[in-house]
């Protein structure tokens, strides 16, 4: 049987999942077209087939069947990943002058200057291919579900995020709260001497908190880390109209709260808030830092 | 526990479930590195359109090497509805952020102007002047200027919402490289018009200098800043109309150079009219005068007059514009004179308006015979086969009108008639003139449709950036393209047309329905999601190319010629391999995929649509990615690889998802995922699927659709095999005369919704007109078919199972024989559609009591059709019966039978299971079966 199917004895060797026979000749013929089909793309980088079909076997999925299984993986990508694991020089001059280089290319967007990029990029490569002691090489870790692009991409943005500073990029909800209520009302001095604006600021930090995650989180992508609806219904796998309106909703919470906040603590009327946020607005502050910094980590 | 990078790129690359990913972004909400992690990703799987690489996180970086000092404004903050992303720079007039419209969801330029100090009285009317300018500019709206969207105030200050261009302005332009006299002119003209339609307004400028103009990366220029200059200046409330002489004083800009009489020069007023120095009345003819030193600096490198003092500056002015510099590039005599012209002292002197001075600049067009605006027109058609976006191309003339024209040689009276002689001349003889004439009447229909729809959605795709300004250039450039990829399609259909032979005349109406969807060129979030070309203009170019040729393949392949489409598209796959371009490798890969399909080179086939898949996973082409997949769910059908077909139709619809919707795209899957269902014996599956896909089919093209009918038919086989014949009847009692209107009354489209007719007639029990189904089935086929192609064998089969049903087994052997010998020398001996002759055979011989000999027939059958096939069911029953009659093995008669039963019973097919069960009661032991 091993001989006659050879690649599917080996994947099936480093496979989690449950093995029939009646397979076999099915997957043979699917490893066979999967190794072709990554020699195509990658002529020049040899890794022995078996040894390609076990990468692959140890990566399907475990549930159903094996041929639906490695179906679903990316063989080129993991040929790769397989050959520059193994030391093959062409593998891994297309993986630092294809992957590795536009992966970091990827975290510019967090620091465009050239030396911080190429440390971006010194840093993927010691991590893929040699990896933290004890551990071994990430690229290992490439399962092959998505495009090894995309994947590199993901460590390159952890990488440059590391290297940067923590900062939490504030969220300018009180402009927001200031637009939304700013409906006129002369200003009244006995209502801003009775409330500051930290007591605003705290306020809307309780409403904030009082959010469930899902809010928040969009919020904080929109308002503070800068994503268009449309950016934002990618990483949801929606439709922008919905994140447009879930975003007006999370608002509007937002908002709302706040108000109730005042109103239940500080006991003050509506009037009072819309003056209070006018006052506020007066003062021509324009980015209040530090607000929901306390929230991140 | 964090997300891990597979997860993270998962959410990225929309493969994960939804809980999943909503469980990885509740994460998120408590865990910034994470959150950080992924709109970082998101911002690089998806740029906002029209931005450069910008993002917030590039504050941060700022931060972190503590290299810029803070902006004036924060970033984040609110400008009136507006969020400011970034600081773009600072200069005399004020601050330059970007900024976030989040009403209109798109970017803009805000110039918030210089605070300066002055009453609140003084700030109002400088609002109510710019306000009055902005509403002027808005009328404006032309492509050389920047559209200016709305003036408020903030913070005591007056800011100005406008377009935002990506790309440099004049002065970086010129520097960014060496230009030649004819480059610079063409920007130059640009720029010209863009004053000259202010000026028809009633706008002047009062401040042009190459910093006011910008060139964007679609190689558009714009001028930018109209009236910015006044507004920054202090003065007496502005009169009402813009081209009033103005008080002395009101039209200096002490913003970018204060000058005063007194001889002090600050700054460089290099730019600026003598009358305008003078403190006197200026007009249209200061810009003229500004535009005229701009172009002379830029073309010999050297401004024009000395400006050591005001007097020493208009005493130059006066003496008039120096000779060129020995050492400056050349320039043509006539533009020097132009710009002397231009450069006068005296506004009298100069051009009467810019109209004249951007005529005169582009003398030398109409010199050499060619009208300015025919160059324009030609350099404007070449733009578009290219597709390309050709820097200082001039495009003004690139007008909105005339999409009907384009058409020409495409789609025209002389191809028409081509096409109508050709017709008349190939049509089969069976088809008659009548014939011939309706089957041309319908493609010329049909293609008229397409042409109408092309030239409307040109027209738009015009309109949309040209002048409502809605879509960017870039936008345009990309829908542009798409246009002319459908253009060359059409093109070389109906050239194939005009050469039509008999074949192509019936084929014709449903190559010309099946002409790639023009839908998708409005598509713009998946025009501009695809992996952007190669950068190097050269494998731009050839991008182009290939597309293009791609579409042309395409047409063959509609046109029925699959061989030579496949050598095309299999040149143009080498080609694209060669590029790495994969969005076009998806492409040409798929085309390749279906026409081997088509040639029943189902291995390859796979193997190519695979790939092609792959290809548009990494060219983020969502919409080839589900094609793809979906035709990888009907190759399963066919192969009979479920479990791969289950796989395919799981990805077609995410990849689906993600693009967006497509009904048609999205029927076709349907129908596709019907076909698989239907092969593994589900038909309960097959007929929901075929029910929504007839659905949307219909919604998306229209009942008289090939592939709305194609679904309708299918639809009605779904009924016949779960024993729904009514329903079956009443579909296609609609679509076979909607057949008819489509495509004629004898056409070989109907001969399979005549089968399933004859079928479900038969279930019924009307034999006869299941027998007239049968013999027009039977007519057709043979006349525009031939005499031995597989389908009159199929027709023969259907008249068989008639004949049988009506118990005329003799008659009904004879005829599956004959089809037997006609479908053995069309298709390959293991073709599954043997099992219905060996089938047929076998039950008829059983009809004549013939058992013994019926027996190795029906085990051929069995050996045919390997999967719960309801008709292998009949074939077990059959078998069973025939093995007892003939005294064969009995318990394999009585397993073969249970099986039957069983198969039809899992189906729901009561009667026949019902039918198998008394048999088995009847002839085997009672209580014996009634275990499994």
């Amino acid at each position: 049987m091993a001989s006659a199917q050879p690649l599917a004895g080996a994947f099936l060797a480093a496979w989690r999942g449950e093995r029939t026979l009646a397979d076999l000749p099915a997957l043979e013929e699917a490893l066979a077209f999967a190794v072709e089909l990554a020699r195509r793309e990658h002529p020049d980088s040899m890794v022995a087939p078996e040894r390609f079909a076990a990468f692959l076997g140890a990566r399907a999925e475990a549930g159903g069947g094996a041929v639906a299984a490695l179906a679903s993986l990316h063989g080129p990508d993991l040929y790769l990943a397989c050959a520059a694991l193994a030391g093959d020089p062409h593998a891994l001059s297309h993986l630092d002058r294809h992957v590795l280089a536009r992966a970091a290319a990827a975290a510019a967007r967090v620091d465009p200057s050239p030396p911080f990029v190429e440390d971006v990029r010194q840093r993927l490569r010691e991590r893929l291919l040699i990896g933290p002691a004890g551990s071994g090489p990430k690229l290992a870790e490439y399962g092959g579900k998505g495009t090894l692009l995309a994947w590199a991409k993901v460590m390159a943005g952890r990488v440059a995020l590391n290297a940067l500073p923590a900062r939490e990029p504030e969220l300018p909800l009180r402009e927001e709260l200031l637009r939304a209520s700013g409906a006129g009302r002369s200003l009244e001095s006995e209502v801003l001497n009775r409330l500051q604006s930290e007591q605003l600021e705290e306020a809307m930090k309780q409403a904030f908190s009082a959010l469930d995650d899902a809010q928040r989180v969009l919020l904080r992508y929109h308002f503070a880390d800068g994503l268009d609806f449309e950016q934002i219904a990618a990483l949801f796998n929606t439709h922008r109209s919905t994140v447009s309106r879930r975003v007006a909703a999370a608002r509007e919470a937002l908002l709302s709260g706040t108000q109730a906040v005042l109103r239940e603590r500080h006991g003050l009327s509506p009037d009072e808030i819309s003056s209070l946020v006018r006052a506020a607005q007066s003062q021509g502050e324009m980015s209040i830092h530090s607000l929901f910094r306390t929230r991140s980590r | 526990m964090c997300p891990s990078e597979d997860e993270i790129a998962g959410v990225v690359e929309g493969r994960l479930p939804q809980e999943q990913v909503e469980r990885i972004h509740r994460h998120a909400a408590g865990c910034s590195p994470c959150r950080l992690l992924l709109a970082l990703m998101a911002q690089d799987a998806t740029p906002p359109t029209d931005v450069s690489g910008t993002s917030p996180f590039a504050d941060r970086a700022d931060d972190a090497r503590a290299a810029v000092a803070a902006p004036e404004v924060a970033p984040l903050a609110c400008i009136g509805r507006y969020r400011v992303l970034e600081h773009l720079g600072s200069g005399g007039m004020g601050t330059v952020l970007a900024a976030y419209d989040p009403e209109l969801d798109r970017r803009i330029a805000l110039k918030v102007l210089r605070a300066r100090p002055g009453d609140a009285r003084g700030r109002e009317d400088l609002q109510r002047r710019l306000q009055r300018e902005a509403q002027a500019m808005a009328k404006l709206a032309h492509p050389n200027v920047v559209a200016v969207h709305d003036v408020g105030t903030y913070a005591g200050r007056v800011f100005v919402a406008m377009e935002y261009v990506d790309g440099s302005n004049l002065r970086q332009w010129l520097k960014a490289a060496p230009r030649g006299w004819t480059e610079i002119r063409d920007v130059f003209v640009q720029a010209a018009r863009g004053l000259q339609a202010a000026h028809e307004v009633g706008l002047v400028h009062r401040d042009f200098k190459p910093d006011n103009v910008l060139i964007g990366k679609d190689g558009r220029v714009r001028v930018a800043d109209f009236g910015l200059a006044r507004a920054g200046a202090s003065g007496p409330p502005e009169p009402a109309d813009a081209t009033d002489p103005e008080p002395p004083g009101a039209s200096l800009s002490p913003l970018s150079a204060p000058l005063t009489r007194a001889g002090v020069v600050m700054g460089t007023p290099r730019y600026m009219a003598p009358e305008q120095m003078e403190g006197g009345a200026s007009d249209a003819r200061a810009d003229e005068f500004a535009f005229a030193v701009a172009l002379f600096e830029a073309l010999f490198m050297k401004p024009p007059f000395a400006s050591d003092d005001i007097d020493g500056r208009l005493r130059s002015i006066r003496q008039g514009p120096p000779e060129p510099p020995a050492s400056a590039p050349p320039v043509p005599d006539w533009l020097q004179q132009v710009l002397r012209r231009a450069l006068r002292f005296e506004p009298e002197e100069r051009f009467p308006s810019m109209r004249e001075l951007t005529d005169a600049l582009q003398v030398d067009l109409r010199r050499r015979g060619v009208s300015a605006r025919l160059a324009a027109s030609v350099a404007a058609a070449a733009l578009l086969l290219a597709g390309a976006v050709a820097f200082g191309l001039e495009r003004s003339l690139l007008r909105c009108r005339g999409s009907e024209q384009r058409l020409a040689g495409v789609w025209d009276g002389a191809r028409r008639a081509q096409v109508g002689q050709a017709f008349l001349k190939a049509a089969p003889a069976e088809l008659g003139p009548e014939g011939a004439r309706a089957q041309l009447e319908r493609t010329s229909a049909a293609l008229d449709a397409y042409a109408r729809d092309w030239a409307a959605m040109h027209h738009e795709a015009c309109a949309a950036a040209r002048i409502s300004g809605e879509q960017t250039e870039a936008v345009l450039s990309l829908r542009m393209a798409c246009l002319d990829r459908r253009m060359r399609e059409l093109g070389q259909l109906t050239a194939l047309l005009a050469a039509a032979d008999a074949p192509l005349v019936d084929k014709g109406v449903e190559a010309a329905l099946g002409l790639s969807s023009l839908r998708t060129c409005a598509d713009v979030a998946s025009l501009t999601g695809r992996a952007p070309p190669p950068e190097s203009p050269a494998a731009r170019a050839e991008v182009d190319r290939l597309e293009l040729e791609l579409s042309e393949a395409n047409a063959v392949r509609l046109a029925g010629r699959f061989a030579p489409a496949l050598e095309r598209a299999g040149s143009a796959l080498e080609a694209a391999r060669a590029l790495g371009y994969r969005p076009l490798q998806a492409e040409a890969l798929y085309l390749s995929g279906v026409l081997q399909e088509k040639l029943g080179r189902t291995g390859e086939a796979e193997r190519s649509l695979v790939e092609a898949t792959y290809a548009a996973d990494a060219g983020r082409d969502d919409a080839t990615k589900a094609r793809a997949a979906s035709r990888l769910v009907y190759l399963s059908s066919l192969r009979s690889t479920f479990d791969r077909g289950h796989h395919w139709k799981e990805v077609a619809s995410a990849a689906l998802e993600r693009a967006g919707p497509d009904p048609e795209l999205e029927g076709e899957l349907l129908n596709n995922a019907g076909s698989l269902a239907l092969a593994e014996g589900r038909p309960d599956g097959a007929l929901a699927a075929y029910e929504r896909a007839a659905k949307l089919l219909e919604a998306a093209l229209g009942r008289e659709h090939p592939k709305t009918l194609n679904a309708i038919t299918n639809l009605a086989s779904a009924d016949v095999a779960l024993g729904r014949p009514g329903d079956a009847v009443r579909s296609l009692e609609a679509a076979i005369p909607a057949i008819e209107r489509l495509r004629g009354a004898g056409h070989p489209a109907l001969i399979s919704s005549l089968w399933t007719l004859a079928q479900a007639q038969v279930q019924l029990h009307r034999l006869d007109e299941a027998a007239e189904a049968a013999d027009r089935a039977l007519r057709i086929a043979r006349e525009r078919l031939g005499l031995r192609h597989a389908r009159v064998a199929g027709s023969l089969q259907l008249q068989a199972t008639v004949l049988q049903a009506g118990g005329q087994f003799q008659r009904a052997l004879e005829t599956y024989r004959e089809a037997q010998a006609i479908l053995a020398g069309a298709v390959p001996p293991s073709d599954p559609e043997l099992f219905f002759c060996e089938d047929g055979i076998g039950e008829s011989l059983l009809g004549l009591g013939r058992a013994k000999e019926a027996v190795p027939h029906l085990e051929a059958a069995l050996k045919l059709r390997l999967s719960p096939f309801p008709e292998r069911a009949d074939a077990q029953l059959a078998l069973s019966r025939a093995l007892w009659a003939s005294g064969g093995d009995r318990r394999r008669a009585q397993s073969l039978a249970r099986e039957a039963r069983d198969a039809h019973a899992a189906a729901r097919r009561e009667e026949k299971a019902r039918e198998a069960n008394d048999w088995l009661e009847a002839h085997f032991a009672v209580g014996s079966d009634a275990v499994r």
